[in-house]
């Protein structure tokens, strides 16, 4: 059983060493959770996860399958 | 030739001139010069005029082609970059107070392309903070002045290149593009500007935002222009990474004006939304009937939802923007702006997932248009979604509650121009956006061109 973390938001702004002095924390709070409302959509029921490869994070490799038009 | 003063004439048009020895490069970099010095301080288009070295620039251009040796039609006509190009020698801060004293030995591989063309250098422009801010009137310089109403945003990142196309201090620059920035300034200052295809023109000596994201491209107050800077600067750079070593055809010999045979998909679903204001909607449905009378097939087709393209170009930009900002980010936090700050921090708050699952819908979104356009040659679309907002009301997240309409092409990779369209109810100049296949830019030209050539009313200026 993972132990519920105190607050996930301080939590990951701490580990970045992000200076509370120097943010709003406020509005960084609200666009974290604005993000992770959002992010759900990058993960798609049906998504062929056999299919995937590293290669897919490759800029390059991504135009040239566009151009080609290939289908993975 | 049009009646245009000598500041609002177009590259073609001055290029003409200088080649046939009416006007000498001298003079005409000189005109301009008088117009930066009595004009910017009202339009903030500037950050580092360079006028000792664009005036020595003309009078080398004036003799090689007295001599002669006239290069093309960019010799001799004076440009301005945005300050993320790195320019050999001369201060190039991505207008932040974290780069305010950096100076490149080397120049970037674009404005080598320029140089090499016979361009002059007018100076570097103001752009938002490290090419991510906004108008948060706390950066290193002002932000640049929409001259059609200056409360409004200018649009950015590329601010101070649409300004001061808008305000005729210089016929063409150069922006980056890695969610809009080329096409939003473009758009909400009445000019004409190309992201490229991704890979096209090298990012070689640009300040990265977002590498897998980032275009560099021309901007300009005509489409046939960008196509003049756009072949002068494309080409394989084998010593960047991100530079695709493809053919890339010449953009301006394939402008015409009859559409006969073209395809162009009507991109209902980004039309329809309801983000989109009425005038802007009708805008972009009154310029497919343009095309129409120019020959052009219109059809309907549609897109994966904006949603999905805003998300991941939103979570891509911000973890790679993250990786390049994360230790300055910790040791010098106060010299960002607020904007800029609160941006690049919540990459830190993106987790790996979530970034693999964006770059995946990436390919999966770019696969979507490449396939779409096997059945049409072109896309249109608004440009915007509606009128330049305030710049004082702008928040540092707004684009986490608002579909960005100018983000597929990034995540597609594929060319995409901004043309102006008409002016709404307050004045302020509309555009659609026109995009095609990749590396397919000279069709993207082709049919922006054609429809400006078409619609010259809509040639309005700012300032005389």
């Amino acid at each position: 059983m993972i132990p519920t973390p105190p607050d996930d938001f301080l939590r990951i702004m701490q580990r970045a060493g992000l200076d509370p002095a120097h943010q709003d924390t406020d509005g960084l709070r609200d666009a974290y959770d604005r993000l992770r409302e959002l992010t759900a959509r990058l993960r798609p029921e049906g998504r062929d996860i056999g299919a995937e490869t590293m290669a897919t994070l490759d800029p390059l490799e991504l135009v040239t399958d566009t151009a080609k038009g290939n289908a993975r | 030739m049009s009646d245009a003063p000598l500041h609002y004439k177009s590259v073609a048009e001055l290029a003409g001139l200088i080649k046939s020895r009416k006007l000498s490069s001298l003079e005409l970099t000189r005109t301009l010069i008088a117009r930066i010095t009595s004009l910017d301080e009202r339009c903030k288009s500037f950050i580092t005029p360079t006028f000792d070295i664009a005036e020595q620039q003309a009078t080398e251009a004036d003799a090689e082609i007295a001599a002669g040796n006239y290069r093309g039609p960019l010799h001799g006509i004076p440009v301005g970059l945005k300050d993320a190009y790195d320019t050999a020698g001369i201060r190039t801060t991505v207008c932040s107070r974290v780069t305010s004293d950096r100076v490149p030995a080397t120049d970037a591989v674009a404005w080598t392309k320029l140089r090499a063309a016979g361009a002059v250098l007018m100076g570097k422009l103001e752009n938002t903070e490290f090419c991510l801010g906004g108008p948060s009137g706390d950066g290193l310089v002002p932000h640049a002045r929409n001259p059609w109403n200056p409360d409004r945003y200018a649009g950015g990142s590329s601010s101070g290149a649409g300004v001061a196309l808008a305000t005729g201090l210089i016929p063409a620059a150069m922006g980056t593009d890695t969610g809009g920035s080329i096409r939003i300034p473009a758009a909400f200052c009445g000019t004409a500007g190309i992201k490229p295809s991704y890979g096209r023109v090298s990012l070689r000596g640009v300040f990265p935002l977002s590498g897998s994201l980032d275009h560099t491209g021309p901007m300009a107050r005509t489409s046939e222009d960008c196509a003049l800077m756009l072949d002068a600067v494309s080409g394989h750079d084998p010593e960047h990474p991100t530079s695709l070593n493809a053919p890339a055809p010449g953009c301006a010999a394939a402008l015409t004006r009859d559409l006969k045979g073209l395809r162009i998909g009507h991109v209902t679903n980004f039309t329809e939304l309801s983000a989109v204001s009425d005038e802007h909607r009708a805008a972009t449905i009154d310029a497919l009937e343009v095309y129409r009378a120019l020959g052009a097939e219109i059809i309907d087709v549609t897109l994966p939802d904006l949603w999905d393209f805003t998300v991941a170009n939103s979570v891509i930009m911000m973890s790679e923007a993250y990786a390049i900002h994360e230790k300055w980010l910790q040791e010098q936090p106060e010299n960002y702006t607020s904007f800029t700050r609160s941006r690049i921090s919540m990459g830190a708050f993106i987790r790996a997932a979530d970034y693999i699952n964006a770059q995946k819908t990436r390919r999966e979104l770019a696969l979507a248009t490449a396939k779409l356009m096997t059945s049409v040659d072109l896309l249109v679309f608004p440009g915007m979604l509606g009128d330049p907002p305030i710049a004082k009301e702008i928040k540092p997240f707004y684009f986490l509650n608002s579909p960005l309409i100018t983000a597929p092409a990034n995540i597609a990779g594929v060319p995409s121009a901004s043309v102006r369209c008409g002016f709404s109810k307050a004045g302020m100049p509309m555009a659609f956006q026109i995009s095609g296949a990749m590396l397919d830019d000279a069709t993207v030209l082709r049919g922006a061109s054609a429809y400006e050539q078409a619609t010259p009313e809509f040639d309005k200026r700012p300032i005389d």
